[in-house]
């Protein structure tokens, strides 16, 4: 059971003078419980890829499937949806009910439960991304601010209960104390729904504290993919294509070029103290 | 989806045709579609069909492309023909039966009608396909500017129309992405009848309006902290000039359709 991506190809604009091969042949597997970090210059068609995930996008050629169900049958394509959670870059800007408890119900109500049952999820959903219930349930979600209307947009998705959490920069233009906070939402979201997440990021740091595994996208094609150990000792190859490597690895590098012979795969900065403390103790 | 508009749309290129000044296009567009409408013999519009293409070769843009801004016009087009093959009954009788009565005359007068119309509509595309919108409405507000006199708002006017034409793309953008967003939370805007499909649109109209008010109050913040204060003693950064080749577009453009003018009038 998967999210399988086989041969994708996509094009904007086709057959204009404006065409633009946004996506190159891709392949690609998202595995249950699987936390992938997908990393890439801009434009390099990061957003376009997850787009095909759920059927929003079809590609020109190739074939999408989630858990075995073809995107591009209208009925399969329906059933899939529900099982990818998708949120957008700024999805506070799709909120459009009188209350935040309507506006994350939308989901749940489209799949059509009951109203318990939306209530419940409502509950639950709101609970995870960390707004109390009494508090927010009925206000407008125009009166928020702007942290707490995107943990409300993110909530509208979870109360779908995705099997795949697809995340689009979610973290894009907040302050470090929201972005810390929506971060630790996905974690715990991950361990509560036991779902995997594919996350679009631009800040290294996140990337190598929270993913597993990193696939990095240049110019519309699949160009490294594997562990986040294993992706980012590539420093060189990264730099290349425009990406920066996280804080500690570089650290990493800057100690290991003054003789310091710290391992390769050592990427968090609490890898990296740990190290570097055990080492002191040793001398 | 929403993206398939090429009718005015600017076509990006380095031709003489780009390079004119937009007040020259203007003028000489208006100017060519009065020649269309003072030319009253079918076999006049072979000159001016050819003088036209000639125009499109120089544009340098692929004539494919051009006649595609035909293609939203092919009801009206289909539409003009029929009913002047239906309504005209003078001439010689060709065909006939029920209440149908097809005359030579009204042949020739459908295929007059509906060349005349592919004529306009190719002779206006070709300014908007080689002008950008922005040097369009400068070209129109520069125009119009001797109307100040009488206090016509050009400036506004051109400003309002560079701004709509400015955020037409991004409302379109937006509308795209707000309609992805909804459709991941299972709204469903293809399926049911039409009065379920109005009420799936409030997801997306609600969402919208709200950011188009929001971007037009940051813009109206934005133009105030640059000090706009609307067209009065504002200069600009590109000055329009008309070169040589301004005066030999219109010179021949003016000497080639004023001389098939003359002879549908001369005959
Ligand atoms: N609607 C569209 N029409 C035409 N071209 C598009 C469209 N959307 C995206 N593109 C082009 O496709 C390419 C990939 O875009 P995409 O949005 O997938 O990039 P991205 O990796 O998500 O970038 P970012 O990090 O900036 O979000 C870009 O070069 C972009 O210009
Ligand atoms: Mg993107």
């Amino acid at each position: 059971m998967a999210i399988e991506m086989k041969n994708v190809c996509y094009t904007y604009m086709d057959d204009s003078a404006f065409s633009h091969a946004a996506l190159k042949d891709i392949c690609l597997t998202v595995n249950e419980n699987e936390f992938v970090a997908l990393i890439g210059h801009t434009g390099s068609g990061k957003s376009t890829l997850i787009s095909h995930m759920n059927g929003l996008m079809q590609p020109q050629s190739g074939k999408v499937t989630v858990d075995g169900l073809d995107m591009s049958d209208k009925l399969k394509r329906k059933e899939g949806r529900t099982r990818v959670g998708m949120v957008f870059q700024y999805p506070e800007y799709q909120l459009f009910e009188e209350t935040v408890k309507k506006d994350i119900a939308f989901g749940p109500h489209n799949m059509g439960l009951s109203d318990e049952e939306c209530d419940e999820r409502v509950r639950e959903a709101m609970e995870l991304v960390g707004l109390s219930y009494e508090k927010f349930a009925d206000k407008s979600p125009f009166d928020l601010s702007g942290g707490e209307r995107r943990r409300a947009a993110l909530a509208g998705i979870i109360a779908m209960r995705p099997k795949y959490l697809v995340l689009d920069e979610p973290m894009a233009g907040l302050d470090p104390m929201g972005r810390r906070r929506i971060l630790d939402t996905v974690i715990s979201l991950r361990s509560a729904l036991h779902c995997a997440v594919v996350m679009v990021s631009h800040s290294m740091d996140d990337v190598a504290r929270i993913a597993e595994r990193v696939v990095v996208m240049h110019e519309g094609s699949i160009v490294m993919d594997g562990a986040v150990s294993e992706v980012f000792t590539h420093t060189e190859k990264l730099r290349e294509i425009g990406l920066e490597i996280p804080t500690a690895a570089r650290i990493a590098d800057g100690l290991r070029m003054r003789g310091v012979d710290v391992p390769k795969g050592i990427c968090t900065i609490e890898a990296l103290s740990e190290y570097l403390t055990g080492r002191l103790k040793k001398c | 989806m929403l993206k398939d508009i090429t009718l005015g749309k600017y076509y990006p290129g380095n031709s003489v045709v780009h390079a004119l000044d937009p007040r020259t296009k203007i003028l000489l567009t208006i100017f060519f579609m009065i020649a269309v409408f003072l030319v009253s013999d079918l076999w006049l519009f072979i000159p001016v069909t050819l003088g036209l293409f000639g125009i499109m070769l120089l544009t340098e843009i692929p004539i494919k492309l051009i006649l595609s801004s035909l293609r939203p016009m092919k009801w009206i087009l289909v539409f003009m023909f029929v009913i002047n093959l239906l309504m005209i009954r003078t001439g010689k009788v060709l065909l006939e039966f029920w209440i149908i009565k097809i005359t030579t005359d009204a042949i020739v007068r459908a295929v007059f009608v509906s060349v005349r119309l592919l004529l306009l509509v190719l002779g206006t595309s070709l300014m908007t396909l080689t002008t950008t919108p922005i040097r369009l409405t400068d070209g129109l507000e520069k125009l119009m500017s001797p109307l100040k006199v009488i206090k016509f708002p050009a400036h506004e006017l051109a400003m309002m129309m560079t701004i709509a034409l400015r955020f037409i793309p991004t409302l379109l953008d937006e509308t795209d992405r707000i309609m992805k967003a909804q459709t991941a939370r299972g709204a469903d805007f293809e399926t049911g009848s039409l009065i379920k499909r109005a009420k799936a649109m409030i997801p997306i109209m609600i969402p919208l309006f709200i950011s188009a008010f929001k971007r037009a109050d940051e813009l109206a913040v934005a133009m105030d902290s640059r000090c706009y204060h609307g067209g009065d003693g504002r200069t600009r950064m590109k000055v329009m000039h008309f070169a040589k080749r301004d005066l030999i577009a219109a010179a021949v453009l003016i000497i080639f359709f004023g001389a098939v003018i003359v002879t549908g009038i001369l005959l």
